[in-house]
């Protein structure tokens, strides 16, 4: 599989760690009313979607940048490659 | 007390040997820093670099030599390294300029290099290394970090059939294998 890192072109996903749902860039504010029951949300439940999925990759073995992957779970299809500090908050 | 004479032994003991016309060399160097770019000061740190390197701060994956040797690699946005083959000033002169801006490591002691050269060269490395190494993509100058069997590995190209390749010391033994197996395979 080769992920399109978009400042290096074309990389083996080899060079890359998967590091989970993209959610994990949304951490919940703790100061919120019922921040015990996001933080629950947000450290333990996963959709596991079959289909279009949002994920974290770390490009350990290059760069070292963390990278939005938008990847059919499906068929491994990429279908959007973006670095997370672009995207991280929108 | 005995007076002691301390020679520095490099991770490879000074390796040089041929193995289908690819000349396979330890690629020895005095010194290796990396700099961090801090956060927000990439301006600072380029004409930081300009100033104590006498050459640009090159772009992502490119690499710059000065008139001293000295070889700048910037292997991602706020990370480069600095690879000084012999030059004399360096730690005295060279490494307290750049600590103006950069925070600094030293890694001479992490990093193992080996000079890959020869006709054949493309051939073997293509058995070990996920890059496309065409030179449209990976040109005369260019750096990458990526892995090959198993270990993470810096390469740079010098020339069309010249390459470095840097790994960590401690694995250097195991990486060198793999070249040597790579190149008898071809």
């Amino acid at each position: 599989m080769l992920i399109d890192h978009p400042l290096l072109g074309p990389r083996d996903a080899s060079e890359f760690i998967y590091m989970g749902d993209a959610k994990l860039l949304n951490r919940p504010n703790w100061k919120s009313q019922n921040s015990k029951t996001k933080f629950l949300d947000y450290g333990y439940l996963r959709k596991n979607p079959a289909g279009v999925h949002k994920e974290l990759w770390y490009h350990e073995q290059g760069d070292r940048s963390w990278l939005l992957v938008t990847r059919n779970t499906v068929t491994h299809e990429i279908l959007k490659v973006e670095l997370a500090r672009d995207t991280k908050g929108k | 007390m005995a007076k002691l004479d301390l020679k520095i032994k490099k991770p490879l003991d000074g390796y040089s040997k041929v193995i289908n016309q690819i000349k396979i060399a330890e690629y020895q160097f005095d010194n290796l820093i990396s700099l961090a770019i801090p956060l927000k000061t990439e301006r600072k740190c380029k004409l930081n670099f300009k100033k104590s390197l006498g050459e640009p701060m090159p772009n992502i994956e490119k690499s710059i030599i000065n008139k001293s040797g000295i070889l700048g690699f910037r292997i991602g946005l706020d990370l480069l390294l600095v690879c000084n083959p012999s030059h004399s000033s360096f730690v005295k002169k060279t490494v307290p300029s750049l600590k103006q801006a950069f925070y600094i490591t030293d890694q001479t002691g992490g990093w193992c290099g080996v000079r890959v050269d020869g006709d054949r060269v493309i051939e073997m490395l293509e058995r070990i290394c996920p890059l496309n190494l065409s030179q449209k993509i990976f040109a005369i100058g260019d750096v990458k970090r990526t892995i090959m069997d198993h270990l993470n590995v810096i390469i740079f190209r010098e020339t069309e059939k010249k390459f470095v390749l840097f790994s960590p010391s401690s694995s250097s033994g195991s990486f060198l294998k793999s070249i040597e197996i790579s190149s008898r395979n071809i």
